[in-house]
């Protein structure tokens, strides 16, 4: 009721001020409010504009007149937020006018007044709805940190009694491993006293018979086995050699035997008079008269492994030294030195580096030269790929073979069986920049496809090694630049 | 529309750079010629060796068949069916246990890369007389000029005659020799004296 008596006096107002009134642009879109009040002269004007609901109001002074205008273009919104302001402005304002003596503009000031009352009011209310509101927000946030602290309170509870259950538990488990440590040491004691050789393996305790192992137990690991060489079979020299003209179920007690791999069958293969069988590093070839093994052919390291010892005819023997190294070309004999203890012996195709006095074998390298080759496993350690980077796109693992480099070639061998089944090249130590060329190399080399473009003349000669075609100068006869890799 | 034209220009400038590449880099494009592919025939050396013969046999023993069927280049003096013949006693044998000195012979007999009769030729001709080949094995061979022919000498003085040069194969050349020619007593190796 009371904002209909509002919007007729503002009506009226509004119609008894056209003349006096101009035509303003209603700029109050939006929520911008702008007061801005100019002295002009010495009259005073006010003019309030609420275009479009907006809330600008502007109050200008011009020339000598005092006006009042006010257009009300958004209605009743308009006009009640114009009310609303009144608190302050409107009061100045009309308490301004009063001052003037206009009668009219008195009888105008009054109602702002009543306006600026019920303004008042519905604040009030507005605030006592707000503090409603407060007051129900504040009860809907202290319930769930009532609940919240509830739960902590039961998780509280609950860990604590975990607690005391795990400490139980801890208990429980220090008694029990009690006893079984003395559980434990009393077997030891019991089987010390009887006589049986006990051995602590790194994955926990174990109990292992000496009789279990007869020669074999004694030397670096389980009988004088590297660790990782156990899977792949390894038995020292000595106890292999006991095993010629035995049943090979006698054999069966050593190693696990095995048919010969399917991808190295050619190189041995069965006849009418004999079989072989695979197993523990050797290959077994048995007689088929009288299922006797007949022959034992090492396949890994010619049969010394690294933590078994070279015979002393190895040691002593320069034919075995390092003298006598094959591959002489190659350089090992330069890069495998004796010094101090460690000194090198050659045989089988493999490096052994041994200890000078007791002929520990402490290490085993490969060598293709000498007859490292087909049929022989690759050693454990070994089987990581290695292949020269101008070989790598040629040779490359893949679940059938892999590939692996040694000096002097590159092997092909059967993942599952770790046993080389081909050599897949045959590699020369290759030239370095700024050499000589080496002896053997003077002759012309090169591959078909490259004669057009890489042939010998005055001022330059052209050699192929190890992949590569390399640069040498006729002068000099230094190797002066790879000039075309051929295989990548 | 201004990505789309950096992007071009991107293109444009890695298939330039691209081709760049090709012209200056890959020899191996510009070497292999037509007729150089045609002259190098298209089967490979392992392939084109006639199969029952005791130099293949042997090979296969020493697992050197692949070696030959590779794509790296090499020579092979082959000795005949007769060479074999006259070799010493089990020194070529293929069973199982002698295979390293079987593999020891046969790689004495590879030499790296493609070397043809006249280049051989050339070489004696440059060394006065004689020229010395390096071996895949790592021994030494030294060819000679002896009634026209070329004649392989070996360290233990053994000496095999060139029958028939130039065998082409994609991966390399064959000489027929009439004689096995072996690596030098170091080279050999000691039988397995396992325990």
């Amino acid at each position: 009721m009371t904002r209909l008596f509002l919007a007729a006096g503002v009506a009226a107002l509004a119609i008894t001020m056209p003349a006096s009134a101009k035509p303003g642009g209603g700029h109050g879109g939006g929520k911008d409010r702008q007061v801005s009040a100019q002295e002009r002269g010495g009259g005073q004007a006010v003019k309030a504009r609420g275009g479009g609901g907006g809330k600008a109001v502007r109050a200008q002074d011009r020339g000598g007149g005092n006006a009042l205008r006010m257009q009300s273009r958004g209605g009743r919104q308009a006009v009640q937020q114009r009310s609303f302001q009144r608190g302050g402005e409107s009061q100045r304002r009309s308490f301004a006018l009063q001052e003037r003596g206009h009668g009219r503009a008195k009888a105008l000031a009054d109602r702002p007044n009543r306006g600026s009352m019920k303004a008042q009011r519905v604040q009030q209310r507005e605030v006592r709805s707000v503090e409603r509101g407060r007051d129900n927000r504040f009860v809907q946030r202290e319930a769930p940190k009532f609940e919240r602290q509830q739960a902590r309170g039961k998780d509280l509870d609950r860990r604590i009694d975990r607690r005391f259950d795990r400490s139980e538990k801890r208990i429980d488990l220090a008694r029990n491993r009690e006893i079984l440590r003395n559980e434990l040491r009393a077997n030891r004691i019991e089987r010390l006293d009887n006589g049986i050789f006990v051995r602590d393996a790194r994955n926990g305790p174990r109990l292992l018979r000496a009789e279990d192992f007869g020669d074999r137990a004694r030397g670096w690991g389980v009988g004088g086995c590297p660790p990782g060489l156990v899977s792949k079979g390894c038995m020292p020299p000595g106890q292999a050699a006991k095993l010629l003209g035995t049943p090979l179920s006698a054999a069966a007690r050593f190693a696990a035997f095995d048919d010969v791999p399917y991808s190295i069958r050619y190189l041995y293969p069965d006849t009418d008079d004999y079989f072989y069988r695979f197993g523990n590093g050797y290959l077994y070839r048995v007689d088929r008269d009288d299922s006797l093994i007949s022959a034992l052919l090492p396949l890994a390291f010619g049969g010394f492994m690294p933590g078994s010892y070279l015979p002393n005819y190895y040691m002593s023997s320069p034919y075995y030294g390092m003298s006598s190294f094959y591959p002489t070309s190659y350089g090992f004999n330069s890069f495998y030195r004796d010094y101090g203890d460690d000194c090198h012996r050659y045989g089988n195709g493999v490096i052994y580096e041994v200890d000078c006095f007791t002929g520990f074998v402490e290490d085993a390298i490969p060598l293709y030269a000498g007859g490292y080759g087909v049929g022989q496993i690759l050693p454990a350690g070994y089987g990581y790929y290695n292949v020269p980077y101008q070989y790598r796109s040629l040779y490359y693992d893949t679940s059938d073979y892999g590939y692996w480099y040694a000096p002097g070639a590159i092997y092909q061998y059967d993942p599952s069986s770790s046993l080389i089944t081909s050599v897949a090249a045959l590699l020369s130590p290759g030239f370095n920049i700024g050499q000589p060329l080496p002896m053997g190399y003077d002759v012309y080399n090169v591959p078909y496809a490259y004669r057009s473009t890489y042939f010998d003349s005055p001022t330059a000669m052209y050699r192929y090694n190890n992949g590569y075609i390399y640069q040498v100068d006729p002068t000099t006869m230094l190797v002066t630049a790879i000039v075309a890799s051929i295989l990548t | 529309m201004r990505t789309q034209g950096l992007t071009i220009g991107l293109v444009a400038t890695l298939i330039a750079a691209g081709g760049c590449n090709n012209q200056a880099g890959d020899n191996r494009t510009a070497a292999q010629t037509p007729e150089a592919r045609k002259a190098a025939g298209s089967k490979t050396i392992a392939a084109g060796l006639t199969q029952d013969t005791r130099f293949m046999a042997a090979a296969k023993a020493a697992g050197l068949d692949q070696t030959l069927a590779g794509p790296n280049p090499y020579t092979v003096l082959v000795p005949d069916d007769a060479a074999f013949a006259k070799a010493p006693e089990g020194m070529l044998d293929t069973k199982p246990e002698n295979r390293a000195q079987l593999t020891g012979v046969l790689t004495n007999l590879i030499l790296p890369g493609v070397v043809l009769a006249a280049d051989i030729d050339k070489a004696i001709e440059r060394g006065k007389g004689k020229a010395v080949f390096a071996t895949m094995g790592g021994g030494t061979l030294t060819a000679t000029k002896e009634g026209g022919k070329i004649v392989f000498t070996d360290a233990k003085g053994n000496k095999a005659t060139v029958t028939r040069a130039d065998d082409n194969y994609s991966n390399g050349a064959v000489h027929h020799v009439d004689a096995v020619l072996m690596p030098a007593d170091d080279a050999e190796v000691p039988p397995a004296k396992a325990g």
